[in-house]
């Protein structure tokens, strides 16, 4: 396959003895914008800091441009990066900052000086060159720290969490931003955050990760729609999760409610992912003789704007989220009918409930 | 997944090296500076404790007066510590706790005799209560004999009482205000806060401060040689034997002993209170804080004690000032500039002092950053020897690296004695393990990501030291660079086996033009000293600007 980039081949690192990171292999597409995605502490910096070459695998190989790297000293990589807290040089306005590494690779100063132009450009910090990063806002700080990135022309480019010092509007219109450069230049970039907002919208492709274990790798839409594991379908966006168990005739047993999922004639114990968004609420009985119907009772609902958010009892005493939306000023309250799609219910085969 | 395959992270002497081989340079850089340990600081010290006889050892043990001089330097600078602390505690705790008027007054005076040689109050000492004291005998006519035990006391208390300052008024300033607020904030007052929230968060840091002043006046040699008379302390007695008897097996065994102690309270300081520290040296000042926690009665008690304090201070001062610039004080008040001319311009002594001060002052600085980095952020093996091998020559009296540098280097393919490279290379262990501290303190505060950032950009770690550390380290290097020199400019027990006919040095020209009586001479040497230290800043200033901050230690 020539148009992959990168590769990642068992990879397994420890700190001291404890293991952090468990036999993580994957592959980055030539130009794709793929995102490491995962609660704190599950290995995803870690990951990043190992392509940077901040942390050596202790086993593993890790390939670049056709290149093995693991033993690579950072320096000789050509990963740039964007530090989490920027890393600028305080005692470098934006212009020196920016044209750092060129220097460093001993460019000409037309070239830095081109260069750094287009890529100041880029990033909308015109005549800002020669400010300090202590006089510059922190969005303007941000921009300084992917622009002297961007310059580099890395093989790859490793963010680390870039946006998560920015406020909510602004890091939503960065978000936007920041994707556009990436598609327009085709690079190559490893994104690594914990908000599953940021990966669903930005990236070509997620791996969630969860204690140094690699969980799933997909396009946003598989991730969401089709989770590996129940934890996968939890992380990301809310869900009800189901034991079930296989009955050997194209339906699940919920307990002793029969249900049907997207999975056709699955066997064997399971869990089943149902969205909120996707059940829907009933006070009739009409709603019986349609497929995965079940009762329960409202225990309490939320407001929240766009939605109402109910919360459920099952008779077999489990909680349940139901996202009503364009709710309307109507409220359901005690026994109710739940209602979804067959091919909105993913069955997870083979797992625990996380 | 491999699971039940047991791991581990790699390291070990090997995983270090095999990262090192990617940096040849790094790895040079290694080798040199444990090489030059290796000849300036071990072989100098394996050297000296070769010397002296197992008779030499029993002479030492057995021996009354050296038995006499051991008790005597743990008397007196047990006495001369105690005192000083408390100084300095009332004083640091009045700098940073009221608003008494004056305060920045207060805290220039203080640091005011640390511009000058500590042998300074000795010499003041000796001018004021001594056998012809301007006091005692001119003014009250008494034919009093303070030298000895007392004298010393008096004098080393007032020599060491601006490090006790300094270095409690850092603690003191490390507590987090926020934590007095919140005690406040739960009732406690006055006494009771301080008893149960102040004083037990600086306890580690007092102690600390406590053994490093102890340190320095058990290795004091100047005040005990000037107002000590038979009062023979360790440091003087072995120079007394090799100065007096030619009997250097039996200094260099005198001057163990005094390494003992020194050493002993380098590794209680080391391995046991920074570790049980309430406070980080990195606590960064709360901005606009000011924390007022005494009546208005304490609060006058501690101005008079600090005005009490300021003019002795002065006082000292002043008469040193008088002496150089009058024919003969107390007789003939006619102003002269005679003194200052034979002990300042045409003497070459202030300007051997100058030149070796001033390399010694370039060197350490370069050097402790260069070892902070290495230590802090690089891993190779030996790492931690190389820490305290850098730490170490803190705990090492003046006068023990003196003699073992003219011992290891008198002969043989590095014979330097007798050459102002000896001075310097003295001067600088002394000095190194401040610039180095100073280095670590300053790049603990540097967030690792700046130097991970300058790695990506494809710089290694030559050019991350010389573009990214160096100049974020600005603050931290110009206060190594300001107290190297002055301590350097002043010292005078670690270059008193060093020096030679070819390069004397002003510090110890004032000494034994006081030991000798010629105390208008040494006073005006004196000031000639204070007078060269303040231009040196005063140049430096011009030059970096805002870069420096001086009175701000």
């Amino acid at each position: 396959m020539a148009d992959i980039v990168m590769e990642l081949r068992h990879i397994q690192k420890f700190f001291g003895s404890s293991q952090v990171i468990h036999d993580v292999s994957f592959q980055v597409k030539k130009g794709d914008f793929v995102t490491l995605l995962g609660p704190s502490g599950c290995g995803k910096t870690t990951i990043l800091r190992m392509i940077a070459g901040f942390y050596e695998p202790d086993s593993g190989e890790i390939e670049l441009a056709g290149r093995r790297i693991e033993r690579v000293a950072p320096y000789d990589r050509n990963t740039a990066m964007v530090f989490q807290e920027y890393a600028l040089f305080p005692h470098m306005n934006v212009f020196e900052n920016v044209a750092y590494g060129l220097r460093v690779r001993h460019e000409g100063s037309d070239s830095v000086k081109k260069k750094v132009g287009e890529a100041l450009a880029l990033m909308q910090l015109n005549g800002l060159e020669s400010r300090y990063p202590n006089q510059m806002s922190g969005g303007q700080q941000q921009r300084v720290a992917v622009a002297r990135a961007l310059v580099m022309n890395p093989d790859v480019l490793l963010l680390d969490e870039p946006l998560s010092n920015l406020d909510a509007k602004l890091r939503e219109s960065v978000r936007v931003e920041l994707r556009a450069i990436q598609q327009q230049m085709g690079l190559t970039t490893i994104y690594v955050t914990h908000d599953q907002q940021e990966a669903l919208s930005m990236s070509d492709s997620i791996i969630v990760m969860k204690q140094g274990v690699l969980h799933q790798q997909g396009r946003p839409e598989e991730i969401y729609f089709a989770p590996k594991t129940p934890f996968v379908a939890d992380f990301i966006g809310t869900t009800n999760l189901l034991p079930i168990e296989g009955n050997g005739s194209c339906q699940v047993v919920y307990g002793s409610d029969p249900l049907l999922a997207d999975t056709i004639c699955s066997v064997g114990t399971g869990v089943l992912s149902v969205r909120p968004e996707s059940v829907r609420l009933s006070r009739t009985a009409d709603a019986a003789d349609r497929v995965n119907v079940l009762t329960a009772r409202v225990t309490h609902s939320m407001f929240l704007g766009e939605k109402r958010r109910y919360f459920l009892q099952d008779r077999q005493g489990r909680e349940w989220l139901a996202d009503l939306y364009d709710p309307g000023i109507a409220i359901f309250n005690g026994d109710v009918y739940m209602q979804f799609a067959a091919d909105r219910s993913h069955a997870i085969v083979g797992q625990e409930p996380g | 997944m491999q699971e039940g395959t047991v791991g581990r992270e790699q390291s070990g002497w090997a995983f270090e090296l095999r990262t090192l081989r990617r940096e040849p340079q790094l790895l040079l850089a290694i080798v040199l500076v444990f090489a030059l340990f290796g000849v300036f600081i071990i072989y100098p010290f394996v050297k000296l404790l070769l010397v002296p006889s197992a008779a030499d050892w029993q002479h030492a043990v057995t021996g009354r007066i050296f038995i006499e001089a051991f008790e005597h330097t743990i008397f007196s600078s047990l006495l001369a510590t105690t005192m000083a602390m408390i100084l300095g505690f009332i004083y640091a705790y009045a700098m940073n706790y009221t608003d008494i008027p004056g305060k920045r007054f207060f805290q220039i005076v203080a640091l005011l005799p640390t511009m000058a040689p500590s042998i300074v109050s000795g010499l003041a000492f000796i001018m004021l209560f001594g056998r012809r004291g301007f006091i005692t005998y001119h003014w009250l006519g008494l034919h009093t004999d303070l030298y000895g035990w007392f004298g010393l006391w008096v004098v080393q208390t007032i020599a060491f009482f601006p490090l006790a300052y300094i270095t409690i008024s850092g603690v003191l300033k490390s507590i987090s205000p926020n934590l007095e607020l919140a005690a406040q904030n739960l009732g406690a007052r006055g006494f009771y806060l301080f008893r149960t929230v102040t004083l037990r968060l600086a306890t580690p840091g007092l102690a600390s401060a406590f053994l490093l002043v102890g340190i320095n006046s058990l290795a004091d040699f100047g005040n005990p040689m000037l107002v000590g008379a038979n009062y023979h302390v360790l440091a003087t007695e072995a120079y007394a034997q090799v100065v007096g008897a030619w009997d250097l097996p039996m200094g260099a065994t005198l001057s163990v002993f005094l390494v003992i102690p020194t050493l002993l309270v380098f590794f209680v300081q080391r391995y046991y209170l920074e570790k049980h520290s309430y406070v980080t040296v990195t606590g960064k000042p709360v901005a606009g804080m000011q924390r007022v926690t005494v009546s208005p009665l304490v609060r006058w008690l501690l101005f008079a004690f600090c005005v009490l304090i300021c003019a002795v201070i002065l006082l000292i001062i002043g008469i040193v000032c008088l002496f150089a610039f009058t024919r003969t004080f107390g007789y003939d008040y006619t102003f002269t500039m005679e003194y200052f001319i034979e002990g300042v311009l045409q003497s070459a002594s202030m300007k051997n002092s100058w030149i070796a001060s001033i390399c010694t002052a370039a060197i350490t600085t370069i050097l402790g950053i260069a070892l902070a980095f290495l230590t802090l952020r690089r891993r190779f093996p030996g790492r931690t020897v190389m820490d305290f091998l850098a730490m170490l020559p803190v705990s090492l009296p003046g006068t023990f690296i003196g003699l073992a540098l003219i011992m290891a280097f008198n002969q043989g393919p590095l014979a330097l004695t007798g050459t102002l490279a000896i001075i310097i290379i003295g001067m600088t262990l002394r000095q190194l393990p401040v610039g180095y501290r100073q280095a670590v303190a300053g790049l603990s505060q540097i967030e690792k990501s700046m130097e991970q950032a300058s790695t990506n950009l494809g710089a290694n770690s030559f050019v991350t030291f010389y573009k990214v550390i160096v100049p974020m380290l600005k603050n931290a290097l110009s206060i190594s660079l300001v107290y190297s020199f002055m301590k350097s400019m002043n010292t005078l027990s670690t270059v008193i086996f060093l020096i030679s006919p070819e390069w004397n040095l002003a510090s110890i020209n004032i000494m034994s033009l006081a030991d000798q009586g010629f105390l208008a001479v040494a006073s005006a040497t004196a000031v000639g000293m204070m007078l060269t230290i303040f231009v040196t800043f005063g140049l430096a200033k011009l030059f970096l600007r805002d870069q420096i901050n001086i009175f701000d230690l």
